[in-house]
């Protein structure tokens, strides 16, 4: 009786240690991840931003990335309704920065 | 002898009042009520000291890499957004609910609030080891929490690295930045 208990605890030890080793594992996150709405970076004017800007780089190799995955990000993010708050932010901002 | 008399009285003195403050529970506790001036200034003092001591012969790595801007964005935009907010969003219940009010990160330095110059944090080494410090650790009664116990140094760096980008984007660049699709969800472990 008593080494079923120790280990009935033990099992419930290694579970709660391994639940915090993997608290925040970003495969955890994929399926409610939206895709990057690279249709705001066609309409950058890119000939007037430095080829070299870290920025630039990173949104590049990210709409690359995400068209390599077969479908368009821009269908993607028509038909991902969740995206709407990239639209949201942008006309906050606009209205703030006066922009 | 009189003067240790009236030492010993003095301390037991200055207990015995600190002790009738303490245990009366006359201290108002809630976030919706600011502290004095004294004990904000005592507080702030002490965790900005404190800080500074534990991160100043932390290493900092190079920053620049665009990469680090992929892997810290959607880290940022799921565990800080929240408190921390992002381009286009100026406020939150929890950057209105939380005392002291968490800094408005998509902001510069000098825009939120903050006394870098005093605190000797602008965009200086001081001021990425902070920050690094900070996320690791978290910091006590502030609502900030450690992610160091579930997220290794390179993702910390790879936060700090988005902070530093975070304020000169616009809500689309931002959008972008922190997506997490599935090829970069995977890509980690």
């Amino acid at each position: 009786m008593k080494k079923k208990k120790t280990s009935a605890f033990l099992l419930l030890a290694t579970f709660f240690a391994m639940s915090s080793a993997h608290a925040h594992d970003p495969s955890l996150h994929a399926k409610k991840a939206e895709k990057p709405n690279c249709e705001a970076l066609k309409k950058t004017d890119q000939s007037t931003m430095a080829t070299n800007d870290p920025i630039m780089m990173a949104m590049m190799k990210r709409c690359e990335g995400a068209k390599s995955d077969g479908k368009s990000s821009t269908e993607d993010a028509a038909a991902n309704s969740s995206d709407d708050h990239g639209k949201k932010d942008a006309d906050q901002y606009s209205r703030v920065h006066g922009q | 002898m009189k003067i240790i008399k009236y030492l010993a009285l003095t301390v037991v003195g200055i207990f015995g009042v600190g002790g009738i403050f303490v245990y009366s529970g006359i201290y108002p506790m809630g976030a919706d009520v600011q502290h004095n001036k004294l004990t904000y200034w005592l507080l702030e003092t002490v965790r900005e000291q404190s800080i500074a001591n534990a991160a100043s012969n932390i290493a900092v790595p190079p920053l620049n890499d665009p990469e680090l801007l992929l892997l810290g964005g959607p880290d940022y935009n799921e565990m800080c957004v929240a408190c921390h907010l992002k381009p286009g969003i100026e406020q939150s219940d929890m950057s209105i609910g939380l005392y002291p009010a968490p800094p408005n990160l998509s902001q510069r330095a000098d825009e939120h609030g903050h006394n870098h110059a005093e605190e000797g944090h602008g965009n200086s080494e001081q001021s990425l080891r902070r920050q690094f410090w900070i996320i690791k650790h978290g910091v006590k009664a502030s609502g900030m929490p450690a992610w160091g116990p579930t997220h290794d140094d390179s993702r910390i760096w790879a936060m700090v690295a988005f902070l530093q980008k975070l304020p000169e984007l616009t809500p689309e660049q931002y959008q972008i930045l922190t997506a997490r699709d599935e090829s970069n969800a995977s890509s980690h472990h």
